[in-house]
């Protein structure tokens, strides 16, 4: 999904037209859950710091000009608003209600906080898993196609240069793909 | 058009495959449709897992959530029209392309610039080596004038100048 597409639905919010920020937001939630989740370790704190990144992107669009890129400049912007999170943090250890005697401990909670939780730790590895699983039962072509995409970041015109077919054919074999592991995927999250 | 070849577009759409036009239609659809939201926020899920090893699971109440903060927020003004800022281009390289022209000018004329005076000078002033009008006096006539200001004050006759000081005169003494 290009910079154009980007810059379309810029000018449509820029405009008044919020829902356009709805598809950005649902566009880049994921990569800037990960993004943040890289700082803040803690997954339902990392998805409320993801979200008021992109009410902050929202209140300063009409100052965006178009100089980077949508993603380039969002990006920044979580960044941002993860490291003030955690200066903030940092700066408020009365809110976690810490004893006096604790107190010499707090240190080494905010550590432990940083750290990764069980439930996203365990949510990840079954995921894993499960793709592993369903990508070690696909047809070769298959498992080329989607690895070359997914893993390597191939575009499918290289795709189809590296495995000597035509892009249609590249279109195809990647959809299959995902259909094959979405089916078990399904199953998992139910 | 089929819900197999709507999937497809949904791969199309998450590797960035997609026309521009076809891309703006079905994320708007994607906003509208439910089965297709779930859809693509698993082919998500398997992209982020598969790229990075590990996801942080996100899903409708997220988009939800942003959508209902800024459902209270002002709404946004839109930027300057471009032609403005064709406007702002065209000044600023109007601007860029004076100071060009000025500073060709200006280092012509640093470099056509000769001490040498040339014929189209219509006057010029001679400087006068003080020396040589000191020397050209009568040191008899010289000594006249000194004595004449140190006492023509005192005689009750003022001289010329009597609270000028002939410093020139009294220096070569």
């Amino acid at each position: 999904m290009g910079e154009q597409l980007d810059e379309e639905l810029v000018r449509r919010v820029q405009r008044g037209d919020k829902t356009a920020f709805d598809i950005l937001v649902r566009k880049y939630q994921y990569k800037i859950a990960q993004l943040i989740n890289r700082y803040i370790k803690d997954p339902h704190e990392a998805l409320d710091v993801a979200q008021e990144s992109f009410i902050k992107a929202y209140r300063a669009l009409p100052s965006f000009r178009g100089e980077s890129a949508f993603y380039t400049w969002l990006y920044r912007i979580a960044i941002n608003t993860a490291k003030n999170h955690i200066a903030m943090r940092a700066r408020r250890p009365s809110e976690d209600e810490i004893e006096i005697e604790e107190a010499e401990q707090f240190e080494s909670a905010v550590r432990l906080k940083d750290q990764e939780t069980p439930e996203g730790v365990v949510l990840s590895e079954e995921l894993a898993r499960v793709i592993q699983f369903a990508l070690d039962e696909l047809p070769e072509e298959l498992r080329t196609a989607i690895s070359l995409r997914e893993f390597d970041g191939l575009s499918y015109d290289e795709i189809a240069q590296v495995m000597n077919c035509p892009v249609g054919t590249v279109r195809s074999r990647i959809f299959r793909a995902r259909e094959a592991i979405d089916k078990k995927l399904k199953v998992l999250l139910g | 058009m089929s819900d197999d070849d709507l999937r497809q577009k949904l791969s199309l759409l998450l590797d960035g495959e997609l026309s521009e036009s076809d891309s703006l239609a079905l994320m708007a659809r994607i906003e509208s449709d439910a089965t297709l939201r779930r859809q693509w926020h698993r082919y998500r899920l398997v992209s982020e897992v598969m790229r990075s090893g590990k996801v942080l699971p996100v899903d409708d109440r997220f988009v939800d959530q942003v959508r209902a903060t800024i459902a209270n927020e002002p709404a946004i003004l839109a930027p300057r029209p471009e032609k403005h800022r064709y406007r702002e281009k065209a000044v600023t390289a109007a601007l860029a392309a004076s100071l060009a022209v000025v500073a060709v000018l200006v280092g012509k004329s640093v470099k056509d610039y000769s001490p040498v005076p040339g014929p189209e000078v219509l006057a010029q002033t001679e400087l006068v080596d003080p020396d040589e009008v000191r020397s050209a006096l009568d040191p008899q006539f010289q000594d006249y004038l000194v004595t004449h200001y140190e006492t023509a004050y005192l005689a009750g006759a003022p001289g010329l100048l009597p609270y000028a000081r002939l410093v020139t005169y009294d220096s070569s003494r």
